[in-house]
């Protein structure tokens, strides 16, 4: 049935459904059972126009949206029966998205989209589909749990296609080139586009997937945008127009074609008269190294790419108390800062000994995915770390690592197949790491052999090279360098490189690791690992982008160094004599540290904390209270104070000044309205509390568990809606039968003194202020 | 009827200071030039980055024993303060308006950054939402004046005591998951969050609009009340 090489999709089944009698709202995938006929009228006048695959009317079948009124099963079998009683020569299964937003910005985990897709994917292959067809989706996420569902619960053959606005972005992001990158390595059988633009808006996103697909590219427009005539939305793009730049993109390269909302028979039939004209061609797919996050996409063949090192514990207290604690903070702003700092992939590590490891940096991955758009590098030796990290990643990420070994290349090796992820091969073995050159290639090759074993694209394979400390043996630097340019020119596989670690035990650290960098680029190195907030680093890196030809009339070099004055300019303010309670009222933080130093000469730390800086904020706190403050200046008051609080801790070291109390705060579960919280959490750190925060939408379970483990003392719950109080009230409950000794503050806009009581509260705080009134109460401070 | 339009920030939608100055809870205090400036600077960098997108649709009414149902979508909003609101009403339109999801990143990257910046560009967002819903609301208005018709005030799921339960039902009304992205979590919280929904009733002119009246203080949803928890009034 195949035309040609190309393959035919039928076209818009609502639309068509809708001009045939059907109501808009309610679910059109139960007319599979209410009314059978008119389904299978549709799909016969596709049968007839010369469709090879006929969708299947289960777009909405999930769980989820069928709730009480059908059930999956019997609806896709419906479904699919009717599209083979129609006379369809293949039977696709159609899975749209579940209607609900994955986290981290939404509330739905990873496995119960995926658990929804299964139980389609299961229900179709049950009966009888021929292939699956996911389509309309705008989260990559989300494309990636049904795509995994469908390939983990049977082998039939999927596409894969995601819908984007004018502006080449699926609502949450993602550009054609991310989707076809990331969806072709995941193992789809085809990627593409569907539905929201027209043919015309769709060309030239297609013609950026078929630079970044490996296999072939769908293409199913709409016909046209909908416009509004005499009251009714309308499709104004006739099947001539559409056939004219479907054959366009046909010779482009494009072998899948459809359409979407407002295509009919009609246009599939002039969409196969094109076929019948041509012979498909597909483009050689690309050969690319390539690594994407949702919203951006990393090539080293067009240039240097920087990992951002610091997201690691190793020699790391904060990282490593965040890690311990689950309090992650602190660590997703080194993420945002690194991004800031022009890093352009996050390596991400979460090896600690006493955590546990897979559940722990699972969560990094999906919460930093929140807050930095750059793809990452999941950097573990832990095999179920690695594949439940690299599960919930939105995106094609890199694996760090595996080496010469042959049981850690079979341990990981499969994961990067599956999950379509790049791979660092590091050059060491069973021996060791080899002094010279020659015999680092010689494990990069048996590590690229090994690779292509197991079906993974040499493009996917990133070598390191090994750097070792110069202090310990001079002569090994040049090796790692030499190694470098043999991996580079031999094998034409890119480097990735950890720099600082040449420079150890020595001082002038900076000076030697730029040096080291500076000859690496040259010898060929792609993607040095490095921290980019270090400026020495990123000079390097911007002046061998110009030397290497990669920024192109030094344009980014001239922006970011034009712009740099050649003298530091003064501080507005400096040099004044103001004291710290005025400092900290008026909120100007660029004086508070040196007015901290000034008090430190004179006083211990105690007594500057508690004769200055604590009497400062009360003062902030109670003009807030007075109303001659609003809130943002009673939080430019405390955050003035934080940094004061910093100079101290940097000095004194932790064991001097000690935090007053631990406090957990959450937002309980179901609700995603959390600013209320991270402003309570923000006025009681600068209290000297110490602040666990457990983020929003947390489950009471979480709650429980994390005030046994930190032996917890006081809690305080957020809510905003009537909706989720009553998760607010479950928490609680959960707490007391716990027997956990601790109490409970409770705010959010939707209660009062009386509704705290009510969910069983200790105490209602009506604003921020309010609980550090009560922290202050409960621990007696 | 569906009316659609994708309104580009900066050149046609504008953020009042005050409006920022108010969600963050003031009330005339004295104000030292550099939160000042840390305010417009926010609220500027809130208006240049974000594209507000809003769709609407107005819908026939038909009464019925239990309240009036919008025709088309079969939608038959609950609670008796809504369907009081639509007394009288001949058509109904249903609009929603949102921020997109790069409001909801830009929140979640301040956060860990600086709370007060944070909440300085939660409110800019939240000016910048109603301003979205004003004009929205406005294209809604010439409509109807140019079809002889009188507008109520925009009346969302949560609103009184017409539930947040009825949100999906207005939300598929204009499709504004297809649309704008606009979802849905299991306790009916739109994401992303800077999103809005709402009904506005359409009135022959004889019928007269109700307006005005009650004040938060004296209503009876005070406690459950969604716009006053937001920091403005339902303009009842």
């Amino acid at each position: 049935m195949a035309v040609n090489g190309f393959t035919l999709i039928d076209g818009g089944m609502g639309t068509e459904l809708q001009k045939r009698g059907l109501k808009p709202g309610g679910l059109p995938e139960l007319l599979n059972l209410s009314d059978p006929e008119l389904v299978c009228s549709v799909h016969r006048d596709y049968v007839n126009a010369g469709a090879e695959i006929i969708t299947a009317n289960t777009f909405g079948a999930n769980s989820k949206k069928l709730g009480s009124a059908g059930s999956v099963r019997e609806v896709i079998r419906a479904g699919i029966d009717l599209a083979r009683k129609a006379g369809a020569p293949k039977v696709a299964l159609d899975i749209g998205p579940t209607g609900a937003l994955l986290e981290p910005m939404g509330t739905m985990s990873f496995e119960e989209a995926y658990a929804l897709f299964k139980e389609q994917a299961e229900a179709g292959a049950e009966a009888g589909a021929d292939l699956v067809l996911i389509e309309t989706m705008s989260d990559l996420l989300e494309a990636k749990a049904a795509l995994l569902a469908v390939k983990e619960s049977c082998d039939l053959p999927v596409y894969v296609t995601m819908t984007f606005m004018g502006d080449g972005r699926t609502f949450l992001g993602t550009s054609p080139a991310i989707a076809a990158a990331t969806l072709s390595a995941l193992g789809a059988d085809g990627v593409g586009i569907n539905c929201s633009l027209g043919p015309a808006e769709t060309e030239p996103f297609a013609l950026e997937m078929l630079k970044w697909s490996t296999v072939p590219v769908v293409v199913q427009p709409n016909a046209g945008l909908p416009e509004v005539r005499d009251g009714k939305t309308v499709y104004l793009v006739g099947p001539e127009e559409f056939a004219t730049v479907m054959g366009r993109l046909l010779d482009a390269g494009v072998t899948v074609a459809g359409g979407c909302c407002g295509t009919t028979p009609e246009h599939i039939a002039v969409l196969r008269r094109e076929m019948e004209r041509r012979t498909a061609k597909r483009p050689r797919p690309p050969r690319r190294s390539v690594f994407t996050s949702a919203r951006s996409l990393v090539c080293p063949d067009l240039g240097v790419a920087v990992i951002g090192e610091r997201v690691n514990p190793t020699g790391k207290k904060k990282v490593k108390q965040a890690l311990r604690t689950g309090d992650l903070g602190y660590i997703l702003g080194e993420a945002i800062s690194q991004e800031e700092a022009g890093a352009d992939v996050l390596d991400v590590n979460a090896g600690l000994p006493e955590i546990d490891e897979p559940a722990v940096l699972t969560r990094l991955v999906r919460e930093l995915q929140a807050v930095t758009g750059l793809p990452l590098q999941i950097d573990s030796s832990d095999p179920a770390a690695l594949e439940s990290a690299c599960r919930v990643y939105a995106g094609k990420p890199i694996i760090n690592s595996v080496n010469g070994r042959e049981e850690s290349l079979s341990a990981i090796l499969p994961i990067a197949k599956k999950y379509g992820a790049a791979v660092v091969g590091l050059t060491l073995d069973e021996n060791g790491i080899p002094e010279t050159a020659e015999g680092r290639l010689k494990i990069a090759e048996r590590i690229l052999e090994r690779v292509l074993e197991y079906g993974i694209p040499r493009e996917d394979v990133l070598i390191d090279c090994l750097t070792m400390t110069v202090s310990t043996n001079q002569d090994l630097a040049r090796e790692t360098l030499r190694a470098v340019g043999l991996v580079t020119e031999k094998l034409r596989l890119h480097t990735v490189l950890g720099v600082s670690n040449i420079s150890f035990g020595l001082p002038g650290r900076d000076a030697i690791n730029s040096t080291f960098l500076a000859n690496a680029f040259a010898l060929g190195l792609k993607m040095p690992i490095l921290n980019p907030l270090s400026k020495r680093y990123m000079d390097v890196v911007y002046s061998w982008r110009v030397l290497s030809g990669e920024d192109r009339g030094a344009a980014k070099f001239i922006e970011k160094f034009a712009a740099v004055p050649s003298e530091a300019a003064p501080v507005p303010g400096a040099g004044e004599k103001v004291d710290i309670t005025q400092i900290v009222l008026s909120g100007r933080k660029n004086l508070i540290c040196d007015a901290v130093r000034e008090a430190l000469e004179n006083s211990g730390p105690m007594e500057v904390i508690n004769g200055l800086l604590i009497p400062a904020i009360n003062a902030a706190g109670d003009k807030f209270e007075r109303g001659e403050f609003f809130l943002p200046q009673l939080m430019a008051s405390a955050e003035t104070v934080k940094l004061g609080f910093d100079v101290i801790r940097d000095r004194a070291g932790s064991g001097e000044v000690t935090s007053k109390g631990r406090i957990l705060l959450a937002t309980v579960k179901g609700d995603i309205h959390d600013i209320g919280k991270n402003i309570v959490k923000m006025l009681l750190s600068n209290y000297g509390y110490e602040i666990i925060d457990l983020g929003r939408d947390v489950p009471p379970e979480l709650v429980v568990e994390t005030v046994k483990r930190e032996g917890i003392r006081l809690v305080g719950l957020s809510a905003l809606m009537t909706t989720t109080v009553k998760s607010m009230a479950d928490t609680i409950a959960l707490l007391k039968s716990s027997g956990a000794d601790c109490k409970v503050m409770v705010g959010g806009a939707v209660l009062n003194e009386e509704y705290a009581k009510l969910v069983g509260a200790d105490f209602y705080a009506k604003d921020a202020q309010e609980s550090a009134r009560i922290a202050a109460a409960v621990f007696g401070n | 009827m569906r009316w659609e339009r994708c309104v580009k920030p900066g050149s046609e939608l504008a953020v009042e200071r005050s409006e920022v100055l108010r969600y963050l809870g003031y009330r005339g205090q004295e104000l030292d030039g550099e939160l000042d400036e840390r305010i417009r600077i926010i609220t500027e960098k809130c208006v240049t980055e974000l594209e507000p997108r809003y769709v609407w649709e107005v819908f026939d009414l038909r009464e019925t024993q239990n309240g009036p149902v919008l025709c088309g979508p079969e939608l038959a909003p609950e609670g008796e303060d809504i369907k009081r609101h639509l007394h009288g009403a001949v058509k109904c339109a249903v609009m929603a308006a949102t921020l997109g999801f790069e409001a909801e990143r830009a929140l979640m990257r301040l956060g860990q950054r600086s709370t007060t910046d944070e909440t300085i560009y939660n409110a800019a967002c939240t000016a910048l939402i109603e301003s979205a819903g004003d004009e929205c609301e406005r294209e809604i208005i010439g409509f109807a004046r140019s079809m002889g018709l009188q507008t109520s005030y925009r009346y969302s799921p949560g609103y009184g005591d017409f539930p947040l339960e009825c949100q999906r039902q207005v939300l598929d009304a204009v499709d504004a998951g297809g649309r704008l992205g606009i979802t849905l979590t299991d306790s009916f919280l739109m994401l992303p969050r800077k999103s809005v929904s709402a009904l506005i009733g359409l009135y022959p002119e004889a019928a007269g609009v109700r307006r005005g009246g009650t004040t938060c203080e004296t209503c009876e949803n005070y406690v459950n009340c969604e716009f006053r928890k937001e920091g403005f009034g339902c303009g009842g």
